[in-house]
């Protein structure tokens, strides 16, 4: 016969276990501050501010349900050769990320070095406003309202091929899909990241 | 919503009046059968978690081997001791990872973006400007196969090892109908070390 | 007359419980409503990128989060609330108390989820997957739920009976493992304790506890409770009930790494969240055993008895998709199927297919129970039962098939990655088709639950039945 006492320090002692184990161990253990690299340089580096409020561009609109951010190492899967990464991703990679956009899908390709593997900022200019202008095919969104359209010609505006916008239209970019782009860029994983922890 | 305030306890009887029992359990025991699957299965568990416990070393990530040893052996250094055709493989997959994006993956480029390099002279032309462009990147007015483009083409030389940018280029320059030969690690070398200092792309008229 | 007397008793326990209850269940229709409509936009915007692309709030990074938190947090938490707070009466024989604050914490969970749904639509999610709401609307969440815990343990503390029957269990555990889930978290994640790998270790514990040790055990308690009360036999063994509540326990709390294998955390946590997850297969084949034994010989009622036939739908998929999730989580498997669409048509199979036709079963054997009226129309009924099997089959085998064929297509890097997008589409589309059958489903329950609680459907006192009973026997609806 089972007592409600059993029932709620069984339930109680279950789930204390399990946080134990996936929530306290791994808050004490992974590493949490950033180490420095053999050429001295901290590693992971802090974004620069233009790039975090990026990151908080790709939160809000909800990139990373369609891109992961992680890239799986050499005996698992085909990232590498995919040329997603040029290693498989570490838990240092993460620190300080808050949150780590690891992502469970790859509707899209994996982001975690796209920085390397694509550094133009026209291309990804020209992709968020269209992704059908660079891939023709893709099922990835059209970010058109993070531009504006304004009148007469602008320096920063995209080339668009002829019959995109009416004549005498520019497409500029705001501030948001700049600061996106930059986050964008500064998405790198380097192949060495060997070196010693802060503390 | 008068209904819900009103509880009418007769209408509320009508379909209790017909409902069975309050469920009970029955005393039927766990069959054997049942029993000896839970056991294989759980000496299945024990089995795997001893063999990919990792010692329970919190620092050694999923399927990874331990950051010191990553270092030793760079998994993307193609090796050109195997020779042409792993080389051309290898810089197939290096060109659907870096290339493609802009260039397409049948190589013909797209309007707005990036001109063809199936049939494109700047490639299967001179390998040591090939090389250059890619090291380094290019920018402004260029012809290919007669069309005229101005954009940019990213440098490479920082993030792609010699060995990376050989594969690369032997695999633009004998994929689609590209029919040039294959660059090897130590002409890459050369270029790279002849330009050292270059930081800027190139420009047509300096190639 | 002890049968009469003991009708009249159940007719006080449901008194007892039946505003609040009736409130989280009709709450729960209306966001099952709103769901699936962002379901649909966000289905359809993955194979026509162009739907609806010109507002920010529109696009599908949005969408389909607004629709994750409304079905989870609206549709499928409430109704589990709603059936948890009616079961517990009945199964105590302890008359509900604190109705009032009840009434006040299905409003404010109302209040909450809109909120959060709209903060998502505006750009104010999280992007932490399962807890996107900001932390001020997961805090009231937290505070509506102890207060359903709080008027639950306190009817256990009262209650009537010696043994405590199978579904009491589970609902207690619920109770317990609920908010020490969403507290943790939540305050872990949101509150700045946690970062990098262990942060995303935490939302990996969570979310799948959330399934595991939240709707699940509530969904499994209908069933212990449903199946027997309809077909008017005994739950075949005590023993198997005894082990599957135990090992669920043990195991599930443990199976939420696997949604990170291959990524960069550490492996011994993968490997136990790997054979957690396998481990699982013990509580369900005591759960599917149970529901086959006592189901057997009865398997005609499934003809005439709208409840058991979703309760049972719901208990086979249960077993199917734990099977499934059990041999996804290996390393072998999961190389492949992992990132794909298969996940999804996983997770729908579990959130749809096993948790809401158990819920549509417990709303058709409770609502003429409270409202004193029966179900207005069985056509509406097979509407609704045929479209949500048939939805969630084609749903289930689209992206299952498509996932399969995705995941080899990505290991294999001479596919160029637009090749692999265009491989999907025609999955997509059907998965598309698949939610239109479920949306309709879904719009012709709302239909007989109006009209259930806008006193329009009849109060004959024989219940509706999809088709004449073989048995002269009358039973429950
Ligand atoms: C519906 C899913 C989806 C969403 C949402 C989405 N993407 Fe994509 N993304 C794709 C697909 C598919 C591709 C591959 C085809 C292409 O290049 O468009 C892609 C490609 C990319 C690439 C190029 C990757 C490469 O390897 O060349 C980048 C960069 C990118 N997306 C960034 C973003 C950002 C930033 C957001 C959020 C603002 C976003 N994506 C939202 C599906 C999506
Ligand atoms: C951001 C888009 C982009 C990426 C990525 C890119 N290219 Fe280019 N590439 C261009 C553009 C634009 C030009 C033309 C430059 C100009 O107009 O001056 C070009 C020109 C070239 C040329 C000379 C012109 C021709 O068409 O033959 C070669 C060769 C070339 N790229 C090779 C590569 C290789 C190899 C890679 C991958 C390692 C690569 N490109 C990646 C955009 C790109």
């Amino acid at each position: 016969m089972i007592e409600p006492r059993t029932l709620l320090l069984g339930a109680l002692a279950t789930v204390c276990f399990s946080l134990t184990g996936y929530v306290l161990v791994p808050a004490l253990g992974v590493e949490t501050t950033p180490i420095t690299l053999e050429n001295g340089r901290a590693y992971p580096p802090v974004l620069s501010e233009q790039a975090a409020q990026g990151r908080e561009v790709y939160r809000d609109l909800g990139c990373v349900y369609c891109h992961s951010q992680q890239v799986r190492p050499e005996t698992f899967g085909a990232d590498l050769d995919r040329g997603w990464g040029r290693r498989g991703s570490l838990p240092v990679d993460y620190v300080g990320q808050q949150p780590p956009l690891l992502g469970t899908m790859r509707t899209g390709p994996d982001l975690a070095d796209i920085g390397t593997r694509q550094p133009s900022e026209t291309w990804h200019l020209l992709h968020l406003y269209d992704p059908q202008l660079t891939s023709p095919g893709s099922n990835m969104p059209p970010f058109r309202f993070l531009f504006d359209e304004v009148e007469g010609h602008d320096e920063r505006a995209l080339t668009l091929p002829e019959g995109t916008v009416a004549n005498g239209v520019s497409v500029v970019p705001t501030a948001r899909a700049s600061a996106l782009v930059a986050y964008l860029q500064a998405l790198q994983q380097p192949p060495d990241v060997t070196g010693s922890s802060d503390e | 919503m008068s209904d819900l305030d009103e509880p009418d306890i007769a209408a509320l009887h009508k379909a209790v009046l017909r409902e069975q029992k309050e469920p009970i359990e029955g005393r039927e025991p766990v069959p054997i059968w049942m029993g000896a699957v839970f056991v294989v299965l759980i000496a299945w568990g024990g089995w795997y978690l001893g063999r990919y416990d990792a010692r329970f070393d919190t620092q050694r990530a999923d399927m990874q081997p331990l950051v010191t040893e990553v270092k030793s052996s760079p998994p993307s250094e193609p090796n050109t001791a195997r020779g042409d055709a792993a080389m051309v493989e290898r810089g197939a997959e290096l060109f659907g990872g870096r290339c493609a994006a802009c260039h397409q993956a049948t190589g013909k480029g797209l309007p707005g973006v990036a001109p063809p390099l199936d049939g494109s002279e700047w490639v299967t032309g001179d390998p040591e400007r090939t090389t250059r462009v890619v090291l380094h990147g290019l920018t402004g007015p260029i012809e290919v196969a007669g069309q005229p483009w101005n954009g940019a083409m990213p440098a490479w030389g920082a993030t792609m090892t010699d060995a990376e940018v050989a594969a690369v280029l032997s695999y633009i320059r004998t994929a689609w109908s590209n029919d040039a030969g294959t660059v090897s690690l130590e002409d890459v070398k050369q270029v790279r070390d002849a330009h050292a200092d270059r930081s800027a792309p190139w420009t047509a008229d300096e190639l | 007359m002890a049968e009469l007397e003991h009708a009249q008793l159940l007719a006080k326990l449901d008194g007892s419980c039946r505003r609040p209850v009736l409130l989280f269940l009709i709450s729960a229709v209306v966001w099952l409503l709103v769901g699936s409509t962002l379901a649909l936009i966000a289905s359809i915007k993955l194979h026509a990128p162009e739907f609806l692309a010109n507002d920010a709030w529109l696009t599908f990074g949005r969408m389909r989060t607004a629709h994750l938190n409304s079905v989870a947090y609206g549709w499928a938490a409430m109704a589990a609330v709603g059936v948890l707070l009616w079961l517990v009466p009945r199964l105590t024989r302890a008359p509900l108390r604190g109705t009032r604050l009840l009434e006040g914490a299905a409003w404010a969970w109302n209040g909450l989820v809109a909120a959060g749904v709209v903060a998502i639509l505006t750009g104010y999610s999280t992007s932490v997957e399962w807890l996107e709401f900001p932390l001020p609307i997961a805090m009231g969440l937290t505070v509506c739920f102890a207060v359903v815990a709080g008027a639950g343990l306190d009817a256990l503390h009262r209650r009537q009976v010696d043994h405590i029957y199978v579904s009491l269990w589970y609902l207690t555990a619920v109770m317990v493992w609920f908010p020490v889930l969403y507290l943790t978290a939540n305050i872990g994640i949101h509150g700045g304790l946690l970062s990098g790998v262990a942060q995303a270790m935490t939302n990996w514990w969570f979310a799948h506890n959330v399934l595991g040790l939240f709707v699940t055990p509530i969904a499994l308690a209908t069933l212990y409770y449903v199946l027997p009360k309809v077909i008017g036999r005994p739950i075949h063994s005590y023993y198997l009930s005894l082990v599957g509540f135990w090992a669920l326990a043990l195991f599930y709390n443990w199976a939420g790494l696997h949604h990170l294998v291959g990524g960069p955390v550490p492996m011994w946590a993968v490997t136990v969240g790997i054979v957690a997850s396998m481990m699982m297969l013990i509580p369900v084949t005591t759960v599917a055993f149970n529901q086959h034994m006592t189901m057997r010989g009865h398997f005609h009622l499934l003809r005439s008895s709208p409840s058991l036939r979703f309760v049972v739908f719901a208990g086979m998929s249960y077993a199917v998709v734990s099977a499934q999730g059990s041999f996804e989580a290996l390393r072998g498997m999961s190389e492949v199927v992992h990132f794909t669409q298969y996940t999804v048509g996983h997770a729908h199979l579990g959130m749809y297919g096993f948790f809401s036709m158990m819920m549509f079963g417990g709303y058709y054997f409770i609502l003429p129970r409270l409202t004193g009226r029966e179900w207005p129309s069985a056509t509406l009924i097979r509407v609704h039962f045929w479209c949500s099997a048939f939805g969630i089959a084609v749903y289930f085998l689209a992206l299952t098939a498509g996932g399969v064929q995705q995941g080899l297509l990505l290991l294999d890097p001479g596919v160029p990655f637009l090749d692999v997008v265009q491989a999907t589409l025609p999955w997509l589309q059907a998965r598309s088709w698949a939610g239109l059958a479920l949306t309709v489903a879904h719009i012709a329950f709302a239909i007989s639950v109006a009209q259930m609680v806008l006193g329009l459907a009849p109060a004959r006192g024989t219940p509706t039945l999809l088709a004449q009973r073989v048995t002269s026997q009358g039973g429950a609806a």
